[in-house]
C-alpha cells in the first residue's frame, strides 16, 4: 500500500485530448481534475539528442491555463516500462521536470512495452502497447524501475492493467497475482482500467468480477472508464465514445470497495468527440460522479 | 534485475512479437512454417513455444489491425484532404509505406513528415499517378508544421504553391466530393497565417508573389513549393 497522505482524493476527471479544449473552456466545473498525456505536448528527437524534447507551444499554452484552474494528473505513454534492455532515464528526467512545473498529483504508465532497442543503437516502436509476460523476471525488472521512478518523482506512481488480444501462454503468474505482487512493496499503486478488464472479459471469457475480487483493492488509486467497439468481430479498447453498461456496473461494484481511490477518469478518443458532443461528455461525467459520491469515504468527509 | 540471458530472451521475444503485430505476412509465414521464422530471433525454448502459439491465436490478427489503426490515425488526423484525394489508392499507398518504413516512433509530427516525404518521392518517381496529391500534401504538411512550430521562433506565415485552383480543390476535398479532373490549372499561391489564435488561409495575388520574389532573400520556387514569408499586408491577399 502507498504511504498515506501522498495525495488526496480529487473526484471525477477526464483524460485530455485536443478536441476537449473547447469543452473545458466552457465546462471546467464538470471535472475535478484533468489527466494529460505529457508525450502529446512535445516532440521527442530521440535518446541522446541535444534539446531532445521540443514542446508544442500551442498545446502547452493551453495546459498552462488549465493548470491554473484544475489539478493535473499525468498518464504517460512514453516510458515503456516493460521494455527489456531499455529504460530511458532522460524520459524520466523530463517527467521529473514536468512534475516540478505542474505539480501533478499522481502519474501513471501502462504495464506494457512499445519501445524496442535495436542492434547498433536507436530503437524501434512496436506501434501499439504490447503486454509483458507475467513472469518473475519481468516482475523483478519492472519493480526495480518503479523504485527509480519513485526516487525521481515525489508523487504517487501507478501502473495500469493491460488489455491484451493474443494471450501469452504459460505465464508464471496470473495477471492479478502479478499486479498484487507489484503493488505489494508499496512503491506503486494500481490504475485499474475497467474497460480493459471488460475487453479482456469479452475476448477471453474471464469473469470480470472475479478478476476484481482477486485484486488487492487497497492498491487501486485511480480508475479509468471508457468505451470500445468491435473491429473484425473482436471487441477492442478503442475509447469509442460512451462507456458500455458493463463498465458502469463494474464501477458500481468496485467504487465503494476501494479505500484509497483518488479519482475516476473518463477517457475517449478525440475522433469520437462529435459522437459524444458536449451533452454526452457531461452525461458520462455526471454518471461517474453519482457513483463517486456513493463512496463511504466521501460520506465521512 | 533478472538474469542477463533471461532478459536477452525477453528482448528477442518482444522484438518478435512486435514484428508479428506489424506484419500479417510474417504471421502467415510463421503459421505455415514456424521454425525458420522463429530461428531469426535468439529465443529460449519457452519463448519459442509462446510465440508459435500466439501467432496461431486468431486474436493476433487484432494486434495487426491495431498496429495499422495506430499508424493511420496521425495520417488521417493531419492529412485528411490528402487521404481523400488519394481515394481508392490510399490503401495501396499505406501498404507500401508501412512495408518500407517501419515505425521508428509513433509521434504525430515525425510520422506525418515521413508519410509526406514518402508520397512526394512516389509522385516524383512517377510511381503515384495523381495530379492533385503533391500540392495537397504540401498544403497539409505546411499546416502541420505551423501547428507544431514554436511561437517565438519563426514568423508563423507560410505560402504554398498550387497548380490547380485551391479554392475548388480544397473545397471539394473538404466536403468529401469526387475531385473533378477539370479544375482550372495555373499558378496559385495561398498564404497560411498561424500568428493569431486560429490558422487563417488566404489566396495571394500574383502581384504579392512577385513582390515576394523581388524582396525576399529566397525565391519561393527555388525554395520548393512552400516558403516562410514575412512582410505581407492585407492588400496582398484575396480573402
Amino acid at each position: 500500500m502507498l504511504p498515506p497522505g501522498t495525495a488526496s482524493p480529487l473526484g471525477v476527471g477526464i483524460l485530455y485530448n485536443p478536441a476537449l479544449a473547447e469543452f473545458l473552456h466552457a465546462n471546467l466545473k464538470a471535472v475535478d481534475y484533468v489527466s494529460v498525456i505529457p508525450d502529446t505536448f512535445w516532440t521527442d528527437q530521440g535518446m541522446g539528442t541535444r534539446g531532445r524534447y521540443r514542446e508544442i507551444s500551442r498545446y502547452v499554452e493551453f495546459l498552462d491555463w488549465l493548470a491554473c484552474y484544475r489539478p493535473l494528473v499525468v498518464h504517460g505513454l512514453g516510458m515503456s516500462i516493460g521494455s527489456a534492455q531499455l529504460f530511458d532515464r532522460e524520459h524520466l528526467e523530463q517527467l521529473s521536470a514536468w512534475f516540478e512545473r505542474y505539480r501533478f498529483r499522481w502519474h501513471s504508465e501502462h504495464l506494457s512495452y512499445a519501445r524496442i532497442p535495436v542492434e547498433g543503437g536507436g530503437e524501434h516502436n512496436a506501434g501499439l502497447a504490447l503486454p509483458v509476460p507475467y513472469d518473475a523476471e519481468v516482475l523483478e525488472m519492472i519493480g526495480a524501475r518503479v523504485a527509480l521512478v519513485r526516487e525521481a518523482i515525489q508523487a504517487p506512481f501507478l501502473l495500469e492493467n493491460n488489455v491484451y488480444y493474443a494471450e501469452i501462454p504459460h505465464q508464471e503468474m496470473s495477471e492479478t497475482e502479478f499486479l498484487n505482487r507489484l503493488c505489494r512493496s508499496g512503491s506503486c499503486g494500481l490504475l485499474l482500467d475497467l474497460h480493459n478488464v471488460h475487453t479482456n472479459a469479452v475476448n477471453h471469457g474471464i469473469d470480470a468480477r472475479a478478476f476484481i475480487d482477486a485484486l488487492d483493492l487497497a492498491a487501486v488509486l485511480e480508475i479509468h472508464i471508457a468505451g470500445g467497439n468491435e473491429i473484425g468481430g473482436v471487441y477492442t479498447d478503442s475509447h469509442a465514445g460512451p462507456c458500455p453498461r458493463e463498465v458502469w456496473e463494474l464501477l458500481e461494484y468496485i467504487a465503494a470497495r476501494t479505500p484509497n481511490l483518488l479519482g475516476i477518469t473518463f477517457e475517449f478518443h478525440e475522433s469520437y468527440n462529435d459522437l459524444l458532443n458536449e451533452d454526452g461528455i457531461q452525461a458520462q461525467l455526471g454518471k461517474a460522479r453519482e457513483i463517486w459520491e456513493t463512496r463511504p469515504s466521501l460520506c465521512l468527509s | 534485475m533478472g538474469d542477463a540471458s533471461e532478459l536477452m530472451s525477453l528482448l528477442a521475444f518482444q522484438r518478435a512479437l512486435a514484428d508479428f503485430a506489424a506484419s500479417p505476412n510474417l504471421c502467415r509465414e510463421a503459421i505455415a512454417d514456424p521454425v525458420p521464422v522463429l530461428d531469426r530471433y535468439d529465443l529460449s525454448p519457452r519463448e519459442r513455444f509462446r510465440l508459435a502459439s500466439m501467432v496461431r491465436d486468431p486474436l493476433m490478427e487484432t494486434n495487426c489491425v491495431l498496429y495499422r489503426v495506430n499508424r493511420v490515425t496521425p495520417i488521417y488526423v493531419f492529412f485528411p484532404l490528402t487521404c481523400h484525394v488519394l481515394g481508392p489508392d490510399l490503401r495501396g499507398e499505406l501498404d507500401v509505406f508501412w512495408s518500407t518504413c517501419a515505425a521508428v516512433d509513433l509521434q504525430y509530427l515525425p510520422e506525418t513528415e515521413r508519410f509526406a516525404g514518402f508520397l512526394r518521392n512516389r509522385a516524383r518517381r512517377g510511381e503515384l499517378k495523381n495530379s492533385f496529391v503533391e500540392e495537397t500534401v504540401e498544403y497539409e504538411s505546411t499546416i502541420t508544421a505551423l501547428r507544431f512550430a514554436a511561437r517565438d521562433s519563426d514568423p508563423l506565415l507560410r505560402i504554398v504553391k498550387f497548380l490547380h485552383d485551391p479554392a475548388v480543390l480544397l473545397e471539394v476535398a473538404a466536403r468529401g466530393g469526387i475531385i473533378p479532373e477539370d479544375i482550372p490549372q495555373g499558378e496559385y499561391w495561398v498564404l497560411l497565417d498561424a500568428s493569431g489564435p486560429d490558422l487563417t488561409v488566404s489566396r495571394l495575388t500574383l502581384e504579392a508573389v512577385s513582390k515576394l520574389r523581388s524582396c525576399h532573400s529566397r525565391d519561393p520556387e527555388s525554395a520548393g513549393s512552400h516558403s516562410r514569408v514575412t512582410g505581407f499586408t492585407d492588400h496582398d491577399v484575396l480573402h
